[in-house]
Order: C-alpha cells, then structure tokens, then sequence
C-alpha cells in the first residue's frame, strides 16, 4: 500500500495515532527506503563526480587554449566529433546511449564551426554559423529517433530564420516575418502530428511543439493587433484562427486537452490585447481584470468538464 | 482507494480510532479538486495577470490618491479573500482569491507609504497582515504566500535598516528552522491544529527563503558580511550538514567501522567547503532532506539550485581557470571515491 504525506496527514488529524505511530508510519511508508538511498546515492555522486572531472579537464584545456596550435584545437574537437559519433555507431544497440552520444556530437559541431569561424576569421555572420551548424547535422537528426535531439534541431531551424531576418532580410516587413515563422512552425506541428499516429513519439515533445506553434501564433495575432498598419495583418489573423480551428477538431478527435487549453488561453489573450488597445480610460483595466478572472475560471471548468468525460470512464 | 488505506492503518495499529465518514469527506473534495499541472499553471497566470490589471485601473482611476480609500479598499479585499477562502472549498475560486488577496497586500502598502508612515511600521504591518492570515487560513497557496510576506518583511527589515550582518542570523535560523522541520513531520501531525495542515506550505516556503536568501549572499559583492558571523554561519552550515549525513547513514545503518571512518572523512571533506561557499552547502543539505522526506518538488527545486549556485560561484571566482579546473577535478575525484565506496557496500 503507497501513502503519500497528505495521506498520512489527513489520517492522523482524524484519529487517534500518537506521535510515535506516525513517526513510525512516515518512516516505513513515506520516507525514502535505505535501498532507494543507495541507487540515489550511487547515480548522484556518479553523476556529480563525472561531471566536475568533465569540466575540470575542460577548464584545463581552455586555460591552455591561447597557447594551442590552431591544428590542435580543431584537431581535438574533430576527434571528439568521431569518437562520438563512432561511439553512438557501435552501441546502436542501446538506443538511448547512442542517441545521447549522437546529441552530443551535434553540440560539439556546433563548438567546431565556432572555433573554425575563431582561428580563420571567416567573416562569417551570426547566421552563416547557425545556417553551417543546421545543415551539417541534419542527416544525424532524420536518422535518430530521439526527440530532445529533434527539439534542438527545431530550435536551431528556428534561430537561422531569425538571423537571416536580422542580418540578410532586413528589409522584410514585421507580417512576412511572422508569416514565414508562423508557415514554418505550424507545418513542422502538423508533420509532428501526422507522424504521430505513424510512430512512437514522446508525449512531452509533442506538447512542446504544439505550445511552441500556439504561442508563436498568439503573439504574432497581438503584435498585428498592436501594429499601427494592423490591415497588413490580416491574412496573418486568418491564417492562425485557421490552424486554431484545425488543431481543435484535431484535439477533439484525439480527446487532447493540452490543445484544447492552450488555443484557449491563445484567444484569451488576444481578446485581452483587443480590450487594451481601446484602453481610453481605467474603467478598461478593471473590465480586463474581471474578464481575466471568468474567462480563466471558464476554461478551468471546461478542462475539468472535459477530463471527466474523457478520462473517467474506469 | 482511501477505503484500503484506512483498512491497512486499522490492520497496522488494531486499536485506534478512526474518523472515517470524515476522512472519506475530505478525499472526496481533494478528488474533486484534483487538478492537473496545466489548470495549476492557468489559475497561477490567471491569477496574477488579474492582479496587474486590477492594480492598474486603481492607479488611473485615482483611487490611488486617497491614503484611506486604498487602506479600507485593501483590508477589505484581504479579509475578504481569506474568508471567501475558508468558507468554499473550491480550487476554482483559487484563481480569485489569490489574485484578491495579493491585490489587497499592495493597495495596503502603497496606501501606508502615501500616509508618509515610518517604513519599519510598513514592515511590521506586512509582518502582521502574514501572521493573522496564517491563523485564519490554513490552504495550501494562501498560507504559503503569507509566510512568504512574513519571511519578506523580516529579511526587508534588515535591508532597510542596513543591519546586513543580520542575514546571517536570519539564515542559520531558518537553516536550523527548517532541519527541525524536515525531521519532525510526524510531531506537527500529531498536534491535530491548524499546525497540522500549515505544514506542507510552510516546509516549501522554508526552502523557498533558505534558497534565496543563500542567493542573496551567492551574489558577488553583493552582501560583505563581517568575518565573524560569515565564519559562524560557514560553521553551522557545516555541522548542519553533517548531522543530516549522520541521520541518513543511520537509516542506511552503515555501522561497520571501516565504512563509518571513510564516510566520516568525505563528509567532513565536503562540509569543509561551507567556508568557501555555503550556498553550495546549504543546497546539497536542501537535497538530501528532500529526497529524504520524498518530496519530487523539493527535490527538483533543490537539485536546479545546487548547480546554478555552482555555476555562479565558479563564474564569479577570481582565479586563474589553473585553479578553478584543479579544484574542480578534486571535487570530482571525491564525489567519485564516495560513489566506490558506496558501490562496494552496495555489493557487498
């Protein structure tokens, strides 16, 4: 039988154990047993200790690296990038040991084209590095089956296009901008989820993904709502309400509630920048506050509503 | 579910009296109540984006230029969200009586300092609005955001004041405070008041202020405390480690005298770097509690500020990175020498 500390609690304030009885209790069933202090003892200092050796020798070598011949620091970086990979080749077997090796290797190439960009003064900009750094691993990434590794791929994607906008396309309009992002990240999320019903994919990423594309289509809506040449916008407006629309009868269908949560709270605030760009006096905020307030205690109720009808079936 | 639970307890302990139409009850409402991580999160956000716009249509509206319109305003709001609180059980209302009763704290400051009132009066006022809600309302958001007004205003007294040497005393206070608390969970069940349910937010909010104020005097130069009392708090971070490692190794029951020596001599090794940084100390103490009493919240919170006092503490040191990778590596080497030693009597 598993009790937890509210448990413990609830029983002891509605009866009659003695101190004594709970001490005894919380120590047999709650606290940690002394066969859990040794697993977590063990991974801790194992973890702990690797970790301060690795940045140790690390430091060592960056303390040496003005003095390294330029050979040697990419030499050394090129031989880890190998040696990791080679490493996630031969335990292949072992998918999550070789995925963290592969990840690995995708950080170190990222250290590499740095260094490279350092020593021969390239004149590379900012995205020329993050454009290198994404194509070279892709072909790691489509081969893998890990999703943080996927993840750091998307986010990497994501940068390149906002370097390129920053220092190449800098002539580019705030809506296509947003509409390129928003194209880019909404197919990504509709690939994810198209894939899904394929594969085995971690519950987590996807969550992460969706939050990602909601999020980046709210605050695209508000900046358009906030734009003084709002009309520029409007296929932006269309464009997220379609995917909106899209991704709920997704959610519906897949009884998904972090969907269903999330477009909501996207649509509460978008109404909440609509209320505040008509802000003329203070009686807006206090109409804000209480809408805040329902809207908020509506979705709860719904989210509840709706756990209820689709979980509760045991 | 619960009915196993109660029938284990009776089977455990054959002569005790149980209240169980009540327990039951209150499983029920919790059940009913039991939300998920994404409702926690919306009331949260809710909650506090309320609170902001509420705060500023009383700034334009100009409430906010009568003193005593803000003071009753406040008192009201606050009473109000503690009651309203009490009286419903119902984690929706959460959302609003949060952002209320946050609402009501600032409006009553803000209205005090308009008043042109001594800020140490502010202060204990702020002292006093934590303690009286912790005895009226005993839920797990509210009272834990009133001992954090409570802890504020002590710590905020001292900043004020410019009695920065009282840090120190305030975090081996809290440091001893929250030790006791952690080991004796089963005393303040036993009580049967409202201790009983005050202490679940209360052993957060510990570790909450503990982390903090640790952050506080992480920050370079921020805080210089005097010699003594940075020597004495280093020493009671120590012997505060030390004796949590004494509690687990006897529940380990590590009693050969080979493994004790050894044990012995790594843990004085490790407390040793209290007079260096006691942060560090403090968060390692902070996860071996948590991970004693099972709490996965504590845990994480702890564990994340282990490393970022870490990262902190090497990025701010004046040394060569000579030193800092030697240091480092040592460290390594001794969290590895305990890890075979720990291994080996795991097999053994």
């Amino acid at each position: 039988m598993h009790f937890n500390n509210n448990d413990i609690k609830i029983i002891s304030k509605n009866s009659n154990l003695q101190n004594e009885q709970i001490s005894w209790l919380l120590d047999k069933k709650v606290y940690t047993k002394p066969k859990d202090w040794y697993f977590f003892l063990n991974y801790f200092s194992l973890s702990i200790g690797l970790g301060f050796l690795a940045t140790g020798i690390l430091f060592f070598f960056a303390y040496n690296w003005q003095d390294l011949h330029k050979f040697i620091k990419l030499g050394i970086l090129e031989f880890l990038v190998v040696v990791t990979i080679s490493a996630g080749l031969y335990w292949h077997k072992k998918p999550i040991l070789s995925n963290i090796l592969i990840t690995v290797a995708t950080l170190l190439t990222g250290v590499l084209f740095a260094v490279f960009g350092q020593i021969y003064q390239t004149g590379a900009n900012a995205y020329d590095f993050f454009k290198g750094w994404t194509f070279a691993v892709s072909l790691w990434v489509l081969v893998s089956n890990f999703e943080p590794l996927w993840l750091l791929f998307i986010a990497l994607i994501n940068i390149t296009y906002f370097m390129f906008t920053k220092q190449i396309a800098t002539d580019w309009s705030d809506s296509t901008y947003f509409l390129i992002l928003l194209l880019l990240n909404f197919s990504v999320t509709g690939m994810v989820l198209f894939l899904k019903q394929k594969f085995q994919i971690a519950t987590w990423f996807i969550k992460v993904i969706t939050a990602y594309a909601i999020l980046a289509g709210t605050i695209a809506v508000i900046t358009g709502i906030m734009h003084r040449r709002s009309e520029n916008f409007l296929f932006i407006y269309m464009l997220v309400l379609g995917f909106y629309l899209l991704l709920n009868w997704y959610a519906v269908k897949q009884k998904n509630i972090w969907i269903i949560a999330l477009t909501l709270s996207g649509m509460i605030a978008i109404f909440i920048s609509l209320l505040l760009k008509r802000a003329a006096d203070s009686s807006i905020f206090f109409l804000t506050g209480i809408f805040t307030v329902i809207s908020v205690t509506a979705l709860i109720k719904l989210i509840l509503f709706l756990q209820k009808k689709w979980y509760d079936k045991r | 579910m619960i009915k196993d639970k109660i029938l284990k307890i009776k089977e455990l302990f054959p002569e005790t009296e149980l209240n169980e139409s009540k327990i039951i009850g209150i499983y029920k409402i919790e059940q009913q109540n039991n939300l998920s991580v994404t409702i926690k999160i919306l009331s949260v956000f809710g909650g506090l984006f309320a609170t902001l716009a509420f705060i500023a249509f009383i700034a334009i509206s100009g409430i906010w230029d009568s003193a005593t319109a803000l003071e009753i305003i406040g008192f009201t709001i606050i009473g109000f969200a503690l009651f309203l609180h009490k009286k419903v059980k119902n984690l929706l209302l959460d959302t609003f009586s949060i952002s209320a009763y946050l609402v009501g704290v600032v409006l009553v400051v803000f209205g005090l300092n308009s008043m042109h009132i001594s800020e140490n009066t502010i202060i204990f006022i702020v002292f006093l609005i934590g303690v009286i809600s912790l005895i009226i309302n005993q839920s797990y958001i509210l009272s834990f955001i009133a001992f954090l007004l409570l802890e504020g205003s002590v710590l905020f007294y001292f900043q004020e004041n410019h009695i920065k040497e009282m840090l120190s005393v305030f975090i081996i206070v809290n440091l001893i405070l929250t030790t006791f608390i952690f080991f004796n969970e089963a005393f303040f069940y036993s009580l049967k008041n409202k201790l009983t349910d005050l202490y679940a937010p209360v052993r957060v909010a510990f570790v909450v202020v503990l982390l903090f104020s640790m952050s506080i005097i992480s920050i370079k130069n921020n805080v210089i405390l005097p010699v003594l009392y940075q020597t004495f708090l280093s020493l009671v971070v120590a012997f505060t480690f030390l004796y949590v490692v004494y509690k687990i190794a006897v529940k380990m029951q590590i009693k050969d005298r080979k493994s004790v020596f050894i044990l012995v001599i790594i843990a004085l090794s490790i407390s040793g770097i209290a007079f260096f940084a006691p942060q560090i100390i403090v968060a390692l103490t902070l996860i071996l509690l948590s991970y004693y009493v099972h709490s996965k919240m504590l845990f994480v919170l702890s564990i994340l500020s282990f490393l970022l006092f870490i990262g902190f503490y090497y990025y701010n040191l004046d040394e060569t990175l000579l030193y800092k990778s030697i240091v480092l590596m040592a460290l390594g080497l001794l969290f590895l020498s305990f890890n075979i030693f720990i291994l080996k009597k795991a097999n053994a």
